[in-house]
């Protein structure tokens, strides 16, 4: 590729040689080196101990003198650190997605009302059906539970997305656009409460338990469907790639080069949706990361290109989250914090620094 | 040896059980349950067969559980069902009530493993803890599945109150651990709270002491029943159960152990006739008037003295129990962690509990007793 | 649709927006019922006075907003029929839309230009290259390439949207104040560079401005907004033809067609004849018509000056039997706005407020 540009160069001697992606694939792979440390680490670490050397062996999928351990490696802390990843890559591309579509730096998943629309569907699910969580029903009806919790989360989320959109095209202030993300979020709680208001008390319970956020209430059935769904919301991600680079400059210039606007935003919403109510579903609503890490990567990469920005801030999604869980456990490594804690200890820094930065806001985004 | 039929059959549990049980060496007693609706033991050749028949309050779903020794080959037909192996040597309790359960049978050596052990008051079980021979495993969304595999009971037992940590179990029963819904709190009788020993003690082989323990406290309690039924309905007084909570008061429903507690001690209770089995809430204005009639109050255990309920709330100090000081409190044996032994040994002491409630109303009936569970505030 | 040399055309075309008042959709017509067309290879400038709709009428053309009525036909066309892609490949814009990310880097930026040529992924192919390479030199930011946005002036940041434009190879660009927000030198700077995409490269360019002077000296093509018409034409028919004069009446300004530039400055007092080295007289009189003189070349006025000299200049100020001889334009002045100095005679310099 560099070969090529200093071909060009010749041709035209008085152009600049554009720089080259090597430092960015350089980050790249170094975070992806990253990412197989800390779901090493991740992996280890638990209250229980077992010696690291056992962890590989298992991994490695060799026979350990310790039923035990092999148990909690494998139905516990390896389906823990997946969903860590799923979860922190997710919401962290949600989070990129939005703040490029809205143009506004603080966007995020839980910022704009999208978790509380998807904890609206997961409260419709929970509340309404009693039977949703038996021990019949899971070993039966496991993967299906799962699907509808997906479903009415996911639909949730892109009911509040489409009313974020519909204010946004008649507000274009970005701190107007925040509040109503915020009462959009109020309302659909509001709704969450009343209707708790009417369910008995076991079903409250279970869902405030939900509302604490929780990495390893995921089975590996359950893992399968979030999989499945952060998966596709990451192939329309992918292929909105070169879209949502032409949505940096806003919706006359994307669409002056001929961008669709409405199958795009289409795309970007079911996308974000998915990542977003996907991960609530399973892991409750979890803040910050979601605003924070789309900073970091840009931050980190110096670019806008979203060819770039959507695998580093998968990556670093990951990472942090899995630091988080990995945070979570190491207070005493009796009981783990709630994961929603962590992400909000570690993540509202960043948000507060990002508030800070007006200038390097301005710079980088208004 | 079947016992004899039961003359009140509470429910048609008893039509699953089996008369056939020639494996001797493993059933050392069968069992009648007479009061409990939450469970139903079938007894086949080898191995017996566990029903919990309502897991959870707002489920109403069948779990069944495959008893089976050690080493013994799954009958055929129950191939799907969860193994217990028995009796257990092994065991994890998630609910404080387990605890009575176990220790009523003797078998406190088994437990490996409970939500919190700060919680313990057996004296025994408190230096197993502190030997690290008894394991905390927490409970609800803090339950620390790593620690539980580590352990590997036989059996966990689990309230069936946390429906919502279920997921977190079917973690537990891939890794091999049969995880047991044992919902004793959902029994609208104590005298049914308590028959879930022998729940315990068909899983610890322990039918026949099992039968004794209960057909004691059964002839204890309906001797102290049939006293309080002395009392002519003129001199019947009234009272209440449980405080407030954020302006809401859950009162025990007409159908509760708790309202079925007040009628076996001879009292009268203003919701009597609700068919709830669970409890009712009401904001504090309907209960009030009630309130302030009531002869009798059983706050419960988060306070100690007429102080304390002043201060959580003014109004508690015009009740006409307040005033006549007939306030009882259920904290007479208070642990040193904080548990209280009301909850551990209570569900398998309903005598003593309605021992101290008919203590409470008439004293005349029962001059030497003492209250064992409850205090009353004076000051 | 188009006549042969003519890229861009309207019919009947009526530009506007809808506004909802309590009860319905009302439409508010900025421009009503026009055919303009636009000449291939010509720079053409949209002028009008604030709120005449200048913004509206370029974003219908571009086909971003849609027309109360009539038709825009680009090329062979109407512009509505479209596909996006297809369009994207005729017509280029500035917009005056912010360009909030700012982390970008200009090469970026004027790659972005490449969007409608390009597969799903948005891989530069080789011959994408060589035209963002082609759009960089012709815009002039070869040397900014690697700079990310927030470092650029405003003026290099419109160049490189400019070239992000050129990079889009369209036949047709249509900048919408490309000139606010600059400071003259930039202006001319951007202007300078338009005029020369349309006479070397063929670019056929409309841009809306307020920069009259730029417009009269750069555009082959005037349009000007006056009412809800337009007119079009040669610059110089419309200065002649008072079709100016008549534009920018609205704001109270006074088109001065001698000098084709407004006049800003409404005489207050007598006037002053003054004569001698061009280059001086020119900006005497500048001097001379902010204090409110009316200025004369030659006729007769009660006080003369002459201004003398070629690399320092003296200003010789005669009248009211007085004579005196400034070195600065500053002097000058003071001389005669002091009432000492030519109180003698009719004390026709005296404006109403010295009478005492």
């Amino acid at each position: 590729m560099i070969k090529k540009k200093k071909m060009e160069t010749a041709t035209l001697p008085k152009k600049s040689i554009h720089h080259s992606n090597k430092p960015a694939l350089l980050l790249m792979v170094l975070l992806v080196v990253l990412l197989f440390a800390f779901m090493l680490a991740d992996i280890m670490l638990g209250s229980v101990r077992v010696p690291a050397i056992e962890v590989i062996r298992i991994i490695a999928g060799k026979d350990t003198k310790n039923e035990a351990w092999n148990n909690i490696i494998t139905l516990i802390r390896i389906p823990k650190a997946f969903t860590a990843m799923l979860a922190g890559c997710a919401l962290s591309v949600a989070g990129l997605q939005m703040q490029t579509l809205f143009r506004n730096p603080l966007a995020g998943p839980s910022v704009l009302g999208i978790t509380s629309g998807a904890s609206l569907g997961v409260a419709l699910v929970m509340l309404s059906s009693g039977m949703a969580t038996s021990m019949y029903t899971i070993r039966s009806l496991g993967i299906p539970q799962g699907w509808l919790m997906v479903l009415a989360a996911v639909a949730g989320a892109i009911m509040v997305l489409l009313l974020i959109i519909m204010i946004a095209t008649r507000i274009r202030d970005n701190v107007v656009l925040l509040i109503v993300g915020i009462m959009v979020g109020n309302i659909t709680l509001a709704i969450v409460s009343i209707w708790q208001y009417y369910s008995n008390p076991q079903q409250i319970q279970d869902f405030l338990i939900w509302t604490f956020g929780s990495l390893g209430g995921v089975t590996r059935q359950h893992l399968v469907v979030l999989a499945v769904t952060v998966l596709a919301g990451l192939v329309l991600t992918i292929f909105s790639a070169k879209a949502l680079n032409a949505w940096l400059l806003g919706e006359g210039y994307a669409k002056s080069m001929g961008l669709d606007i409405l199958k795009s935003r289409i795309f970007i919403i079911s996308a974000t949706g998915l990542l977003a109510g996907g991960v609530t579903a399973f892991c409750g609503p979890i803040g910050f990361v979601g605003i924070a890490v789309p900073h970091l990567s840009r931050a980190l990469f110096g670019t806008s290109d979203h060819k770039i920005l959507i695998p580093a801030t998968c990556l670093i999604g990951s990472i942090l989250m899995l630091f988080c869980d990995i945070m979570a456990q190491l207070p005493g490594s009796d009981q783990s914090l709630p994961i929603n804690a962590v992400t909000a200890l570690l993540g509202s820094p960043v948000v507060i620094w990002v508030i800070l930065r007006q200038n390097q806001l301005r710079m980088s985004f208004s | 040896m079947l016992s004899a039929a039961c003359q009140h059959t509470p429910s048609e549990n008893q039509k699953h059980q089996s008369a056939n049980f020639p494996d001797i060496a493993l059933i050392s007693d069968s069992l009648n349950i007479k009061y409990a609706q939450g469970f139903t033991i079938e007894y086949g050749p080898s191995f017996k067969i566990v029903h919990i028949l309502k897991p959870f309050q707002d489920v109403a779903d069948t779990l069944s559980y495959l008893l089976l020794s050690h080493n013994t080959a799954v009958p055929e037909p129950y191939q799907d069902l969860p193994v217990i192996n028995i009796p257990l040597q092994k065991l994890i309790v998630l609910s404080t009530t387990h605890l009575g359960l176990v220790e009523a049978l003797e078998s406190n050596d088994i437990l490996q493993g409970v939500a919190n052990t700060e919680f313990l008051c057996n004296l025994d079980l408190r230096q197993k803890a502190a030997r690290n021979q008894l394991i905390s495993v927490g409970e609800d969304n803090t339950l620390n599945s790593e620690r539980i595999i580590s352990a590997h009971p036989d059996l966990l037992m689990a309230s069936g109150m946390q429906s919502a940590t279920f997921r977190q179990y079917t973690v537990l029963q891939q890794a091999g651990i049969p995880v047991m819904v044992n919902s004793e709190w959902l029994e609208n009788t104590l005298l049914g709270r308590g028959e879930w020993i022998k729940l315990m003690g068909a899983l610890l082989n322990k039918e026949k002491e099992a039968n004794i323990y209960f057909n004691h406290i059964e002839t204890e309690y309906n001797k102290l029943k049939t006293l309080a039924a002395s009392v002519p309905e003129k001199d019947r007084v009234s009272a209440i159960s449980s405080m407030p909570y954020k302006g809401t008061w859950y009162v025990p429903g007409g159908n509760s152990y708790l309202a079925h507690l007040l009628y076996d001690a001879g009292a009268k209770y203003h919701w009597s006739d609700s068919p709830e089995s669970g409890s009712l809430s009401f904001d504090f204005e309907t209960v009030y008037p009630v309130a302030l009639q009531a002869n009798f109050w059983f706050p419960g255990d988060l306070i100690t003295s007429k102080n304390d309920l002043r201060e959580r709330d003014s109004r508690f100090s015009s009740f006409k129990s307040f005033k006549t000081g007939q306030v009882y409190i259920n904290n007479k044996r208070m642990c040193e962690g904080g548990g209280n032994a009301y909850w551990t040994s209570g569900v398998v002491n309903p005598h003593l509990i309605l021992a101290d409630y008919i203590k409470a109303f008439y004293p005349q009936l029962l001059p030497d007793y003492e209250l064992y569970y409850h205090n009353r505030v004076e000051y | 649709m188009n006549k042969p040399g003519t890229i861009l055309s309207t019919e009947n075309l009526t530009t506007g927006f809808y506004k909802k008042n309590r009860f319905r959709k009302v439409s508010v017509s900025l421009t009503v019922a026009a055919n303009i067309q636009l000449q291939k290879g010509q720079l053409t400038c949209v002028l009008g006075v604030n709120g005449s709709g200048k913004s509206t009428l370029i974003r219908t053309l571009t086909g971003i907003q849609k027309p109360l009525e009539g038709e825009v036909n680009l090329s062979d066309k109407r512009i509505k029929d479209y596909a996006s892609r297809k369009l994207a490949k005729k017509l280029s814009v500035v917009l005056t839309d912010p360009v909030v990310v700012k982390n970008m880097q200009v090469y970026d930026l004027v790659a972005m230009g490449r969007f409608p040529y390009t597969n799903g992924w948005g891989h530069l192919t080789k011959a994408d290259k060589s035209k963002i390479d082609w759009a960089i030199t012709t815009a002039e930011v070869t040397t900014l390439t690697n700079q990310p946005l927030y470092e650029l002036s405003d003026g290099e940041l419109q160049k490189a949207l400019i070239a992000r434009a050129l990079a889009q190879d369209t036949p047709l660009m249509i900048l919408d104040e490309p000139t606010s927000h600059l400071d003259i030198p930039n202006r001319i700077m951007i202007m300078r560079l338009l005029r020369k995409l349309a006479r070397d490269n063929g670019k056929t360019i409309l841009l809306s401005t307020h920069e009259l002077d730029l417009a009269l000296q750069m555009a082959d093509q005037l349009w000007l907004m006056l009412g809800k018409k337009i007119i079009t034409g040669v610059p110089e028919d419309l200065v002649l033809s008072k079709a100016f004069e008549q534009t920018f009446r609205k704001e109270g300004e006074t088109f001065n067609r001698q000098t084709g530039s407004f006049q800003v400055h409404t005489p207050w007092r007598k006037s002053i004849r003054v004569q001698g080295d061009p280059t001086g007289v020119f900006w005497t009189k500048r001097a001379l018509e902010r204090e409110g003189f009316i200025v004369i070349d030659e006729g007769v006025a009660s006080v003369s000056i002459e201004v003398k000299g070629v690399e320092a200049y003296e200003w010789v100020i005669q009248g009211k039997g007085k004579k005196m001889t400034c070195h600065t334009v500053e002097c000058m002045i003071a001389y005669l706005n002091d009432k000492e100095n030519l109180r003698q005679g009719t004390a026709s310099f005296e404006n109403n407020k010295t009478e005492k």
